[in-house]
């Protein structure tokens, strides 16, 4: 027994989940203490910090790569943060795709990440991390794919700035996916508020600093999807360019459910304008992406 | 789906990642804190104790030590009173050494009989024991008899005679001659 396990009993900290046990949510990692939130693009850097009492404080963004930003941030980072514990949002090189007819055996998800091959097949690439969400009532899947390289690289990139990554995800990824935990729960709601009643059309739109996922689903099925990074800046019309053929795909009446990493997009008043009577719902709350990273 | 699993993790799992322990274990730390505490208030409350013993100590032995003073204090009045009582033994024997030899004289002259004489009557004490007279009377006539009746007549005024002595060349005698040397002392009831 090491001098650490004891002082880890003597403070509590044995009896809560590591800090980079990834299986747990992240407030029970870190219970009472500052961490980081960070989203990282490719010229892009954005950060907060979610101190003790749960809230979140000091945010800032800065144009750059991130090992520029790191060399000037890094010490302000590790100041902001108890212990230098922070989760990562990456924002580029990631595609997300939709899948069919994927491995569903249990324990799949540990398989896929330690071997992707086995669950994947033929479309498993060398370099690559995955992750995946089946549609409990279809064939189909959502395939994320990160390059390794960038994961690691980021790692060790925040390593050398005293910073140590407890989480290192794809946030456009887990806003769709928290967009699908949303829908599917509206289905189920009308499902036994009116039984019978078709739900319809529904596109789900996640948007994150430049990145833009796009799934639509038709009743059950999930028919289509589109992912991009580092789309727009400022001016979100190349978002609608991409969104805007779903939509009409999917039919008239088509539910638009937007949901953006932080409120206060234009995107729903710019549909609005371009399909008079479209169904836009923002369902983005304040701090949405930092919310997502935090599990809070 | 949870938000953990809506936020994958795309970085490697450290392969010696332990479980937290189960929370029945917090009684461990909450045991020892516990101890603890109770040690320190414990430490506390024997400090408080062994202090106020401490105290208390210092006020007994303060206590002790007065009495002491006063012991000393009271003996060195005893010494000073018995000093005087002595000074004042002293002051009563030299005044009871003033008494004037004329009573003794007074009976020794007064019991001669008629007929009988005496040659010489000699009285004398001394500075270290002025209570005690020696007499020494030398009797011409009168013998043993003349003797006791001098004998008589001194105890009549108040003194005992011890030490005493008769010179004589017959002691039955009772007209002769004879020397009779005596130690008289003033008898104090006689005096009351």
């Amino acid at each position: 027994m090491k001098l650490k396990d004891i002082k880890d009993v003597l403070t509590f900290r044995a009896f809560r989940p590591e800090p980079d046990d990834s299986s747990a949510p992240w407030t029970r990692r870190f219970t009472r203490e500052s961490t980081l939130a960070l989203n990282i693009g490719r010229r892009r850097v954005s950060w907060t910090v979610l101190d003790k009492r749960g809230e979140f404080r000091d945010a800032g963004a800065q144009e750059g790569d991130l090992k520029d930003i790191l060399t000037q941030m890094g010490p302000e980072w590790r100041a902001m943060t108890d212990n230098g514990w922070c989760s990562v949002s990456l924002n580029n090189r990631f595609v997300i795709t939709l899948e069919v007819n994927l491995s569903r055996r249990a324990g799949l998800e540990q398989q896929l990440r330690t071997n992707p091959k086995s669950v994947l097949g033929a479309k498993a690439e060398r370099g690559k991390r995955y992750s995946l969400l089946h549609n409990p009532e279809s064939n189909t899947s959502v395939l994320l794919s990160c390059d390794e390289e960038a994961v690691n690289k980021t790692a060790a990139m925040l390593k050398e700035a005293g910073l140590m990554a407890g989480r290192i995800c794809v946030g456009v990824y887990g806003m769709m996916l928290d967009l699908i935990e949303q829908v599917s729960e509206a289905r189920r709601a009308r499902a036994l508020s009116a039984p019978g009643e078709p739900f319809g059309s529904v596109v789900m739109v996640a948007c994150n600093e430049g990145s833009v996922c796009a799934l639509s689903q038709r009743e059950e099925q999930w028919t289509e999807l589109r992912s991009r990074t580092d789309l727009y800046t400022d001016d979100m019309s190349p978002v609608l360019d991409i969104i805007l053929p779903l939509i009409q795909n999917a039919g008239p009446n088509t539910n638009i459910v937007f949901m953006n990493d932080e409120a206060g997009c234009p995107l729903p008043e710019l549909l609005r304008q371009r399909l008079p009577g479209a169904l836009v719902s923002e369902v983005t709350v304040p701090g949405q992406l930092w919310k997502l990273l935090t599990d809070s | 789906m949870n938000k953990t699993n809506m936020m994958h993790d795309l970085k490697p799992e450290r392969p010696e990642l332990a479980p937290p322990l189960p929370a029945v274990m917090m009684v461990l730390p909450v045991l020892f804190y516990l101890s603890a505490a109770g040690a320190m208030g414990l430490g506390a409350l024997f400090t408080v104790k062994t202090k106020q013993a401490q105290t208390d100590e210092q006020r007994e032995m303060d206590g002790e030590q007065e009495v002491r003073r006063m012991i000393a204090s009271l003996k060195q009045e005893q010494k000073v009173i018995d000093e005087t009582h002595g000074k004042a033994r002293e002051v009563e024997a030299w005044m009871d050494s003033t008494q004037p030899l004329m009573e003794i004289v007074s009976a020794v002259i007064n019991s001669v009989k008629t007929g009988n004489t005496l040659s010489s009557l000699r009285l004398s004490r001394t500075a270290e024991n002025p209570e005690h007279i020696e007499m020494r009377v030398q009797i011409n006539s009168g013998g043993t008899g003349q003797k006791e009746e001098t004998v008589q007549a001194l105890v009549k005024e108040g003194y005992q005679t011890f030490k005493d002595d008769l010179i004589t060349h017959n002691k039955n005698d009772r007209f002769g001659d004879v020397t009779y040397t005596a130690t008289l002392v003033k008898n104090k009831a006689s005096e009351e």
